[in-house]
């Protein structure tokens, strides 16, 4: 819980030709899950500069795009901040808007965890892949909450947006 | 949801215990929320170990006693018998986690946790202990096993 409290952002972006299967939106229980899992893999890697196990869980068109390294590049940020957000763990997803599959089958959730002072946001689209909902876009920010005090910490850095993929999925 | 259907298959029981000299620092239990997430967390890095056989982040984030006792190799054999059901218990993450003893720091500094996670119809059973290191609870000794609920 050390320094959960710094402030960062940080974009990763890919798009790729989504699953055309189309799936439900997972229960609550499952749904919730899956955001933490998601961002609990991250967390671990951010914190140990080591994004295998993070890479190693990404749907199969992120993780051709992606290599640990670059990953790690992408997400330099949050290592070099040793931002931890392992509190979350112990909160309830607050949605922006309701989860859903969209037309072309992807998962999609934007929400965010109302921790103090700062929050932190989340934006993640998951591809079913392997009978699982895997990640295919992430984009995490921790940044100040509207009520919270102010931060005494430079701007982050603007976003990376690399550019679309061009491949499909294996 | 597979990995749910996973966790109801799963009859799998495995420990591991790293036996180490504690930290002679008293300190308190954290809070309800910290220590909540301190557990899931610890919990998750060690589900995605088993998930991903890859043990090196796990492997990062134990106390240095366990981690010099314990390469990430000789982890990935002692909790061979997760990978090897294809273990998933991250829905976890979405329970409250059901501690029994009460957490508690013990005469040599290291935090106790013990408890379950209600899941249905397996539940995931952990007895956690973490020693103060570089400012922060690191885990010294982990035991998780998954066993059927008690029926209602």
């Amino acid at each position: 819980m050390s320094a959960f409290l710094r402030r960062g952002g940080l974009v990763l972006l890919l798009l790729a030709t989504p699953a055309l299967a189309q799936n439900q939106v997972p229960p609550p229980k499952p749904l919730e899950a899956l955001v933490k899992a998601t961002l609990m893999t991250l967390n671990d890697a951010n914190l140990t500069g080591d994004y295998r196990v993070f890479h190693a869980r990404l749907s199969g068109p992120f993780r051709q795009q992606y290599t640990p390294e670059r990953l790690k590049q992408s997400f330099r940020e949050f290592h070099d901040k040793n931002v931890d957000i392992d509190i979350v763990c112990a909160l309830a997803p607050v949605w922006e808007q309701p989860p859903a599959v969209d037309a072309e089958g992807k998962l999609v959730l934007r929400g965010m965890f109302p921790t103090e002072p700062t929050r932190v946001s989340f934006e993640m689209d998951f591809l079913a892949w392997d009978g699982e909902w895997k990640l295919i876009r992430i984009n995490v920010r921790v940044a100040p909450s509207a009520d919270g005090p102010p931060v005494p910490e430079p701007p982050a850095e603007p976003a990376r947006k690399p550019p679309p993929a061009k491949g499909r999925k294996a | 949801m597979t990995r749910l259907s996973r966790i109801l298959r799963l009859a799998a029981a495995v420990a591991a215990l790293a036996v180490a000299g504690a930290a002679l620092a008293q300190s308190r239990v954290p809070g309800e929320r910290a220590l909540e997430a301190l557990v899931k967390a610890t919990l998750l890095s060690f589900n995605d170990a088993n998930v991903t056989d890859n043990y090196t982040v796990f492997h990062a984030k134990l106390s240095k006693p366990f981690r010099q006792q314990f390469t990430p190799e000789k982890l990935k054999e002692t909790f061979k018998t997760f990978a090897d059901k294809d273990i998933d218990f991250d829905i976890i993450a979405a329970y409250k986690p059901v501690y029994d003893p009460a957490p508690k720091v013990d005469d040599d500094g290291r935090l106790l946790v013990g408890g379950h996670f209600p899941t249905e119809p397996a539940r995931v059973v952990f007895d956690l202990k973490f020693i103060p290191s570089d400012g922060e609870w690191k885990l010294i000794s982990i035991n998780v096993k998954t066993e059927r609920a008690p029926s209602k």
